[in-house]
């Protein structure tokens, strides 16, 4: 089973792509007709990174890189791409959410339209993404109403970063009327297999979180409004699983087989990691540009993911392989953030050691991967994946430090879409040698004494 | 040409609310240029920020320790657990003592993540074992773990299944999950004496609690 989800990916070798699509046979065609048959986004001088595409228009995943055969069963992937292209939105939505927010409570050059920009286009995916399920018509009213919340936000921080209690509650007010709205939005549109009551919960504790956030941030209080921010990422991610999941369900309730399989589950939480990973590390390397106060609790959060990532690689490979990870993930983040500080330094040559760090890492862990993996990925396909993830994250920090802030952050929007296409494809590798090392079968755990008493 | 629109008009308006209520002058070109000329970065110097030298990514991964224990309250099971392997065919081992469950030791430990394993017998040729009453638990029960260190794990079931095990779903049972989850298996449904064992398996599925 999980080699034929596999190869449902579209194949991305060498600058050229090619999707092969079966019958379809959902009930919502525009999705099957779009969402896979749509634009492929893959460069000739980025062969394994999407261009800039929503990401369930994408196909993402470098097949030539583990060798996997392609089969036709396009309805199966369009909800897996359904599902991890919603979840990978509504998680960035958080994290350039709160960078418009954060900017403006600190002021910085970068708070203008770079940023602001960044959360626009991602609620023009998330719209572009609901409008090939439902048509651009119905899914226009979808951007309508989560700018309302994005709007509130803004309101808030200003107030809250002119200490106007008065602002702050008017502005709370618009933000406690956005759940419902949307949630009732939802219910409407899915025609009632989204539950108003469910998403209506799940955005008033997000809308929470973003105040408690700002108010934590505003008081200096970096520690805990990092921690918020990465809660509020893990839920929002969830609820783009939610949505998924009402969207897809059938008249009989059930959702198709792929949407939740080891392997979707899988891809989408080396997504979630790995994204999260991303978002992390640019503001922990724009903290340490800036010599910024949050940079510890950005930091703390770094690691607490990394952890998790070990985690991930612990059950996959073994303990051992969790340490040798983490040793290497380490040599990554260290690299990174030394490079920031040599940015801030303006030290070449801690600069140029950085790199070569980071050159090392793409070497070490392409190799720990390729091993791990039984030579489904080789290791020169992916140390190139691999520099491509730090080659993000150092023109970011460049682009950031020269000022080139729509460049900094179109990088870094890139660049999380980026890490959903890795996770894709080590997970279309990982799945199949991990398949293969499970235990077979049932358990002999009967002697029959009882057997006919039972 | 690029897959992007153009910013739409709202996005305009968005950033005309920053700017125009931020109570700050807008942005010289100048400024723009330089990050650390904002007024959160007054003390960047040409030196390394503060932090930054002194950062180490962490390198802590360890494992729960061994599980030595399982406790069903509800069912009244208390058993040591001993470590199981696999069999040449591919299948896990399963405990030779009837009254004492085991843990498959090449999956993860309870409290890591991932699908750890107990089996258990749920009779001997001649009456009950250990997971005799397992088919009995209810989504809520709790199962205790309690490891090497002292340390008791709680997990909560979550579902009761019973396969075939001619059509044992092998990816559901076993398949590597990032929760921490528990899954308790032992045979059920008719004893197939020609085989000599019983044509099912029970799978207890729990998640941690605390």
């Amino acid at each position: 089973m999980i080699r034929t989800l596999i190869g449902t990916r579209a194949t991305v070798t060498g600058g050229t792509c090619t999707v092969r699509s079966g019958q379809m046979r959902t009930a919502a065609p525009i999705v099957i007709g779009a969402l896979v048959l749509g634009a492929c986004g893959c460069t000739a001088s980025n062969p394994a990174r999407p261009a800039s595409t929503p990401p369930a228009a994408r196909s993402s995943t470098a097949d030539g890189m583990n060798g996997m055969q392609m089969s036709s069963n396009a309805p199966k992937q369009q909800a897996v791409e359904l599902r991890t292209g919603l979840e990978e939105l509504f998680g960035q939505d958080v994290f350039v959410g709160i960078r418009v927010t954060r900017s403006r409570l600190r002021g910085d050059p970068d708070f203008t339209q770079a940023a602001v920009d960044a959360l626009s286009r991602n609620s023009d995916d998330l719209t572009t993404l609901l409008g090939r399920v439902y048509g651009s018509a119905r899914a226009k009213e979808f951007r309508r109403l989560w700018e309302s919340q994005q709007e509130g936000l803004v309101a808030y921080a200003r107030a809250a970063s002119q200490h106007d209690q008065a602002a702050k509650a008017a502005a709370r007010r618009q933000l406690d009327a956005f759940p419902g709205q949307v949630a009732q939005y939802l219910h409407d549109l899915t025609a009632g297999k989204i539950a108003a009551s469910t998403i209506s919960s799940r955005l008033k504790t997000h809308v929470d979180d973003l105040i408690r956030f700002t108010d934590a941030y505003a008081a200096g209080d970096y520690a805990t409004a990092y921690r918020i921010e990465r809660v509020d990422y893990e839920r929002q991610f969830a609820l783009g699983t939610v949505i998924a999941a009402g969207i897809l369900r059938g008249r009989d309730g059930n959702l198709p087989a792929a949407f939740n399989s080891p392997l979707t589950r899988l891809r989408s939480t080396l997504g979630e990691l790995l994204g999260e990973h991303m978002q992390l590390v640019v503001d922990a390397m724009g903290a340490a540009l800036r010599g910024g106060p949050e940079f510890k609790a950005d930091a703390a959060q770094v690691n607490a993911d990394t952890e998790q990532l070990a985690g991930a690689i612990g059950v996959l490979f073994g303990p051992q392989s969790a340490t040798r990870f983490e040793s290497v993930w380490g040599d990554h983040v260290d690299a990174l953030v030394s490079y920031s500080g040599a940015v801030a330094a303006e030290d070449e040559q801690g600069k140029a050691k950085a790199l070569a760090q980071l050159r090392a890492f793409e070497r070490h862990l392409s190799a720990f991967l390729s091993t791990g993996t039984d030579g489904r990925l080789t290791a020169p396909a992916l140390s190139d994946v691999l520099h491509m993830h730090d080659r993000d994250l150092v023109e970011q920090i460049d682009a950031y430090a020269g000022g080139d802030f729509k460049t900094a952050y179109s990088v870094t929007y890139q660049g999380y879409q980026h890490m959903f296409a890795v996770a894709d494809t080590l997970s279309g590798a990982i799945g199949p040698t991990i398949a293969a090392r499970l235990p077979k079968g049932g358990v002999q755990t009967g002697g029959g004494g009882m057997a006919g008493s039972r | 040409m690029s897959p992007w629109p153009a910013a739409p008009l709202a996005a305009v308006a968005l950033a005309g609310l920053l700017v125009s209520g931020c109570g700050a002058p807008a942005l010289s070109a100048a400024a723009a240029r330089s990050p650390r000329s904002g007024p959160a970065t007054a003390t960047a110097t040409a030196h390394e920020p503060p932090g930054v030298a002194g950062f180490h990514s962490v390198r802590t991964y360890d494992q729960p320790a061994l599980p030595v224990r399982l406790q069903i309250p509800v069912i009244d099971v208390s058993t040591p657990l001993v470590k199981l392997g696999r069999l040449p065919d591919g299948s896990l081992e399963v405990p030779k003592d009837w009254g004492t469950a085991g843990w498959y030791d090449k999956g993860p430990r309870p409290g890591q993540p991932g699908p750890a394993v107990i089996l258990g017998h749920v009779d001997s040729k001649t009456g009950p074992a250990v997971f005799y009453q397992l088919r009995a638990l209810r989504p809520g029960d709790t199962v205790r773990v309690g490891l090497a260190d002292g340390r008791v794990l709680v997990f909560r079931v979550q579902r009761v299944q019973r396969y075939p095990k001619d059509e044992f779903p092998t990816e559901a049972v076993y398949f590597p999950t990032l929760n921490r989850e528990l899954r308790l298996i032992t045979c059920g449904g008719e004893f197939d004496y020609a085989a000599g064992s019983y044509r099912d398996n029970i799978v207890v599925y729990a998640t941690l609690a605390s």
